[in-house]
C-alpha cells in the first residue's frame, strides 16, 4: 500500500518493488504496521475519532432542536401532526434490520465466510435503499402538501392540521371529505372521460374550499411552524445524506468482498463501515421519538 | 473487561458476536421501538419526552455495546466515543441555559422599555421647561418616577417635596 514508509534499513532491498522488508510479504499488511493487530487497532481508533466528529456535527442540529422546542413547545405539538408516525416507525425497523445485517457482515468477515459477507452486505444495501424510498414517500407528501421549511411553508388548506381549544381534531382535508360525503366517492355511470375528469376536479376544489372554512374556524396556526419544518428537513436531510454515503461505502465493500479481499486477519474496512452504519442508526433512534412521537 | 468477557469468542483481531446475541439484541431493539410508540400514544405529558429519551438511550446503548462491540472493544475507544457525548451535552445544555437566561432578560427588557422611554421623555420635557430641580430629583431618585401617573407627577413635582411626587 504505502511504500514510502519503509525504514532506512529496508531501503537497499526495496529499490524495485517497494516490498522488500524482512517478513514474508503480505499484501494485506501495510508496511508501516508491525502486525495485523496493530493495523486493525490503528484503523479502529481512527474510525472512532471520525464518529466523534459526526456526533459533534449532528449536535449542532440537536442543539437547535432543544432550544427551539424549549421556547416553543406548542409549535412542536402542533407540527408533529404533519408527520406520519407509521412511516417513521417502519423506517426505524428498516434501519434496525440493516444494523443487524451490518453487524452480521462483520461476523462473517471475521470468520472468513465470504458467501455470507456478500449476502449480508447486499441485505444492508437493500435496507438502506428501502429507508431512502420511504423517506422519498414522506418528502414528496410534504412537497405535495406545501409543508416545506421557512418561507416555502405554504400548506394547502386541505393539508392543514386543525386544533380547536388546544385539542387536535384532524387534518382539514379528511374532515372536509367526511362532511361533504366524499370519502371514496363513487363515479356516476355514463359519464364521458372528460366529464369524469371535470367531476374529480370539481370535488377536489370543493374539498379545498371547505377545508379553508374549517381552517378559519380552528385555532390560528402557531407562529414559527415553518421553523419546525426547517429543523425537520435539516435533521432528516443530513441523516439521509449519511445513509447515501453509507450505501456508497457498502457498494465499495461489496466489490472488494466479491474479489475476496477480506480475511479473518484483514477485515478492518468491513468493521469500520459497519461502525459508521450503526452510528447512522443510532442517530435515527433519537430522531424518531424527537420528531414523530411528540404528544 | 475485554480480556475476560470476550475470551471465548475471540477469533484473532476482535470479538465475534454469536448469531444468538445478534438476533437477541435486534429483537430487543424492535421491541423497544414498539414500546416507545406505545408509550407516546398514552400522552403522559409532561413525562412523555423523558420516557421517550430513556427508551432511546437504552436502544442506543444496546447498539453501541453490542452491534458496535464497545463492550468487548479496547476501553480507550469507548472513552473516546463517550467524550463526544459529554461535549455534545455541554454544548446543548449550556446553550439552553444561556437562552433561558436571555429569555428572562428579553422579556424584562421589553416590559421595561416603554417605562424607560417615558422616563426619558419626561426629563426632556422638564428640561425644556427649565425645571432643573425636578430633573435632578428624578436622576438621583429622590423623586420617584411613576410612569402611569406621569401627568400628575409632573404637575406635583415642581412643589419639590417627596409627598407630592410619591403617590
Amino acid at each position: 500500500m504505502s511504500s514510502t514508509s519503509t525504514t532506512a534499513a529496508d531501503a537497499p532491498h526495496d529499490a524495485g518493488t517497494g516490498h522488500g522488508d524482512d517478513h514474508a510479504h503480505d499484501v494485506t499488511l501495510a508496511h508501516h504496521f508491525e502486525s495485523h493487530e496493530q493495523q486493525f487497532d490503528a484503523g479502529k481508533l481512527g474510525i472512532w475519532v471520525f464518529l466523534v466528529t459526526e456526533i459533534l456535527f449532528f449536535s449542532g442540529l440537536f442543539c437547535a432542536y432543544a432550544i427551539w422546542r424549549g421556547l416553543h413547545p406548542e409549535v412542536f405539538i402542533y407540527s408533529h401532526h404533519y408527520l406520519d408516525t407509521f412511516w417513521g416507525a417502519v423506517n426505524t425497523v428498516v434501519l434496525l434490520v440493516s444494523s443487524l445485517t451490518a453487524a452480521w457482515a462483520v461476523r462473517s468477515a471475521q470468520l472468513g465466510d465470504q458467501k455470507n459477507l456478500v449476502r449480508n452486505l447486499l441485505l444492508t444495501i437493500v435496507c438502506a435503499f428501502g429507508f431512502l424510498g420511504i423517506k422519498t414517500i414522506e418528502y414528496s407528501a410534504k412537497v405535495h402538501h406545501g409543508t416545506l421549511p421557512g418561507e416555502h411553508f405554504k400548506p394547502h388548506p386541505s393539508a392543514m392540521v386543525l386544533v380547536e381549544d388546544g385539542e387536535y381534531i384532524g387534518v382539514a382535508g379528511d374532515l372536509a371529505r367526511k362532511e361533504l360525503g366524499l370519502v371514496d366517492p363513487e363515479m356516476p355511470a355514463g359519464l364521458t372521460e372528460e366529464q369524469e375528469l371535470a367531476l374529480v376536479e370539481a370535488r377536489a376544489h370543493a374539498i379545498e374550499l371547505y377545508s379553508a372554512k374549517l381552517v378559519e374556524q380552528a385555532d390560528p396556526v402557531p407562529p414559527s411552524v415553518p421553523t419546525f419544518f426547517s429543523i425537520y428537513f435539516f435533521m432528516t436531510g443530513l441523516h439521509g445524506v449519511h445513509v447515501v454515503a453509507g450505501i456508497i461505502a457498502m457498494f465499495w465493500l461489496l466489490k472488494r468482498a466479491k474479489r475476496g479481499d477480506f480475511t479473518p486477519k484483514y477485515f478492518g474496512a468491513v468493521d469500520y463501515t459497519a461502525l459508521y452504519w450503526h452510528l447512522v442508526d443510532l442517530i435515527w433512534i433519537y430522531l424518531f421519538p424527537l420528531l414523530y412521537l411528540i404528544s | 473487561m475485554s480480556a475476560t468477557a470476550a475470551h471465548d469468542d475471540h477469533h484473532g483481531l476482535a470479538h465475534t458476536m454469536s448469531p444468538k446475541m445478534l438476533i437477541g439484541i435486534w429483537a430487543a431493539l424492535i421491541a423497544l421501538t414498539g414500546f416507545t410508540v406505545w408509550t407516546a400514544g398514552l400522552h403522559l405529558h409532561p413525562f412523555d419526552l423523558v420516557i421517550a429519551m430513556i427508551i432511546a438511550t437504552v436502544k442506543a446503548l444496546l447498539v453501541a455495546l453490542f452491534f458496535m462491540h464497545l463492550l468487548y472493544d479496547r476501553p480507550f475507544n469507548g472513552l473516546v466515543f463517550m467524550l463526544s457525548f459529554v461535549f455534545a451535552a455541554i454544548f446543548v445544555v449550556f446553550s439552553m441555559f444561556d437562552t433561558g437566561n436571555n429569555q428572562t432578560l428579553i422579556a424584562a427588557r421589553s416590559e421595561v422599555a416603554p417605562v424607560v422611554e417615558e422616563w426619558r421623555a419626561t426629563i426632556v420635557e422638564e428640561a425644556a421647561e427649565g425645571d432643573m430641580e425636578y430633573i435632578r430629583g428624578l436622576v438621583d431618585g429622590s423623586i420617584p418616577f411613576e410612569h402611569e401617573g406621569h401627568g400628575e407627577a409632573a404637575e406635583g413635582a415642581p412643589e419639590g417635596d417627596g409627598a407630592a411626587a410619591g403617590h
